[in-house]
């Protein structure tokens, strides 16, 4: 990564009452990257969000936004940042429009200036001037979204932001997403679906109990982790004991003339080649496509779901 | 992000809120209440003393008082204060000032004289309980703290507009008090003279050397301005609460069970003089200046104003200590 990360997140713990709800937390997020933080619920996301942008006080560890540190320069680095923390809470009682002008105003001139920018941007003009106890789940969400991006931050921070969400919402807010990424904002996004991640961000981590598990890119992770792989392949005796010195668990018959084996995607080649030595017929060999939550359910062996 | 605007901000937030407009209707609600309440007064006394000239409804309540007086269980400070309540009725013959004028300035002097026992530090309070609280339970504390301004800016603009939040409560207090209660007794009445200064002595003596007259109006000026200051001493203090608690309903019952509590300990347990070091018993200002007695033994004007300012400086400062340390784990 040659570029100077705006998220830098380094040992990050936090003890309430004598409990660790955090544990250790380090990642970069990159401009103009979507940066996903797994995790099931209770797992440290949210207070670790909230260690980000200053609301709870780290017992130790570092968060450097743009350059500052949070501790020492909490304003100029919040200024960086437009967040929204669990749910989408604005004034109910205010309309669309009163609650973007009043978080804009604490952030100068220019973010009033933005507001029917950000509100167009999000499909909220219609219904602006009405109050927000009026709104839809979705719609608050997308408010909220509008208020996070006032103040044209270089950091993007979204807590579980598809709550609420209809599948077609859920894709206009990650084309979105990736068009914020794409003109070099940095978007961090918590969430506990894993699908719905997979196909917005570029970077995940996992967290549980308070500790990353694993991070990289998606695609390395999908790469890295054991998938099943079905081979249709003659004769199966051969293939069987051939494959098992790339299985990473036991070889098992599929569907008639076929074999399940437990592997990474990287090794079927290799596997490929083995059994053409060994006399063996390769019909077809097809990958059962992976998800992210292969890759979690593999890294913590499975215990807990999500 | 300049102090005006934030403090704009809030001041916005707290018009819209129901709170201040359920606020407002109670105000003019009781206004009605309690006009119809002495105009029936008036009314019925006129029927049983035979006349209603102002005069001959003094003089009973003279004899009446003169009478209690006689009472052997009463304490010392009791009959000081139906002493002072004889020295007043009598000067008020004596100079022909009828204290039962009519109209909606006597109502709105009558109406603060006898609402900053109870009543104003109620409404007080249930408009400044939520002003923190509210911001937590409703999770737009979030927002509030991350938008790149102070926590100690963004609570100084909460009470800076918790200030205008009191002064404008006074206002719709004497508005609707003038304007419900001269539908009753006619709007007339500021001129009308108004006796101050007599110092009811704890021996049981009063002390008649500083009394004066003044215009009602001046009279009014000066007990809205009490009743000002000492309910921002009482929203000062619902703002501390406010800050501490998570729920706006739980800050609202301790405020109210803390005034409700000053209220009975003026007239259950007066014998108990320390408690005079309450903000709550301190409340009623004005009554230094139509002569009841202090609720407790030792209270002065300067004692009560101390007591006040004393008691809201140290919640404030409570408040932004808190509010800057505070974890917002949600």
């Amino acid at each position: 990564m040659a570029e100077q990360p705006v998220l830098r997140v380094e040992g990050l713990r936090k003890r309430v009452r004598g409990r660790w709800l955090v544990d250790g937390v380090t990642f970069d997020v990159c401009p103009g990257e979507v940066f996903g933080f797994l995790g099931p619920n209770g797992a440290g996301k949210t207070t670790t969000i909230r260690m980000l942008v200053g609301l709870v006080k780290p017992t130790a560890g570092r968060v450097v936004i743009d350059g500052m540190d949070l501790a020492q320069q909490p304003l100029a680095a919040l200024r960086q940042v437009g967040c929204i923390v669990e749910n989408p809470d604005l004034y109910p009682y205010l309309t669309g429009y009163e609650n973007l002008l009043l978080f804009a105003q604490m952030q100068g001139p220019q973010a009033v200036a933005r507001i029917d920018t950000v509100a167009r941007w999000l499909h909220l003009s219609e219904r602006l001037h009405d109050k927000v106890g009026t709104y839809s789940l979705g719609m608050r969400q997308r408010l909220g979204i509008a208020q996070a991006l006032l103040g044209a931050p270089k950091l993007l921070i979204l807590d579980e932001p598809s709550n609420g969400l209809d599948p077609p919402g859920i894709r206009d807010l990650r084309h979105f997403l990736r068009q914020l990424a794409s003109q070099g904002m940095a978007v961090l996004v918590s969430s506990h679906l894993l699908a719905e991640v997979e196909l917005l961000c570029d970077r995940v981590a996992f967290i549980r109990d308070g500790r990353v598990v694993r991070s990289g890119t998606v695609q390395a992770l999908l790469q890295e982790t054991a998938g099943e792989v079905e081979w249709q392949v003659d004769p199966l005796a051969t293939a069987r004991s051939v494959l098992a010195r790339f299985a990473c668990g036991e070889v098992l018959p599929g569907r008639p003339g076929a074999l399940l084996c437990p592997m990474a995607a990287d090794a079927v080649p290799a596997a490929v080649a083995a059994l053409a030595a060994a006399g063996c017929q390769v019909r077809a060999v097809a990958p059962r496509r992976l998800t992210l939550e292969d890759v979690f359910l593999a890294t913590t062996g499975g215990g807990g779901s999500l | 992000m300049n102090f005006a605007h934030l403090v704009w901000n809030e001041w916005m937030k707290v018009l819209r809120k129901r709170r201040l407009h359920v606020v407002l209707a109670i105000l003019v609600v009781l206004m009605v209440v309690f006009s119809y309440a002495e105009l029936q007064t008036a009314h019925v006394l006129a029927r049983q003393i035979g006349t209603s000239d102002w005069h001959a409804r003094l003089q009973q309540q003279l004899a009446n008082a003169t009478n209690r007086l006689h009472n052997p269980f009463l304490s010392d400070a009791e009959k000081a204060a139906i002493q002072a309540n004889i020295s007043i009725g009598q000067y008020e013959l004596a100079h022909n000032i009828n204290p039962y004028a009519p109209g909606a300035p006597g109502f709105m002097r009558t109406f603060m004289d006898q609402g900053m026992s109870l009543l104003v530090p109620l409404l007080v309070t249930v408009l400044a309980a939520d002003m923190v609280s509210s911001e937590v339970s409703g999770g737009t504390v979030k927002l509030l703290l991350t938008r790149g301004v102070s926590r100690t800016r963004v609570l100084a603009s909460k009470l800076a507009a918790l200030g205008l939040l009191v002064a404008l409560l006074f206002l719709a207090i004497a508005v609707s008090a003038y304007g419900v209660a001269g539908l009753f007794f006619g709007y007339s009445g500021f001129g009308l003279p108004v006796i101050i200064g007599f110092h009811s002595l704890p021996n049981g003596t009063v002390d008649v050397s500083h009394v004066q007259l003044i215009p009602q109006w001046e009279y009014l000026w000066m007990s809205y301005g009490c009743g000002f200051f000492a309910s921002l001493s009482v929203a000062c203090l619902a703002f501390m609460v406010s800050t501490l608690v998570r729920s706006t309903a739980s800050s609202m019952g301790i405020m109210m069970a803390a005034l409700v509590a000053g209220a009975l300990l003026t007239t259950l347990a007066n014998r108990w003089t320390a408690a005079k070091y309450l903000p709550v018993v301190n409340l009623r200002l004005s009554n230094y200046l139509n002569g009841s007695p202090p609720p407790l033994e030792g209270m002065t004007f300067l004692f009560s104003v101390t007591v006040l300012a004393v008691s809201a400086l140290a919640a404030v400062a409570v408040s932004f200590a808190v509010f800057a340390r505070r974890d917002f784990l949600g």
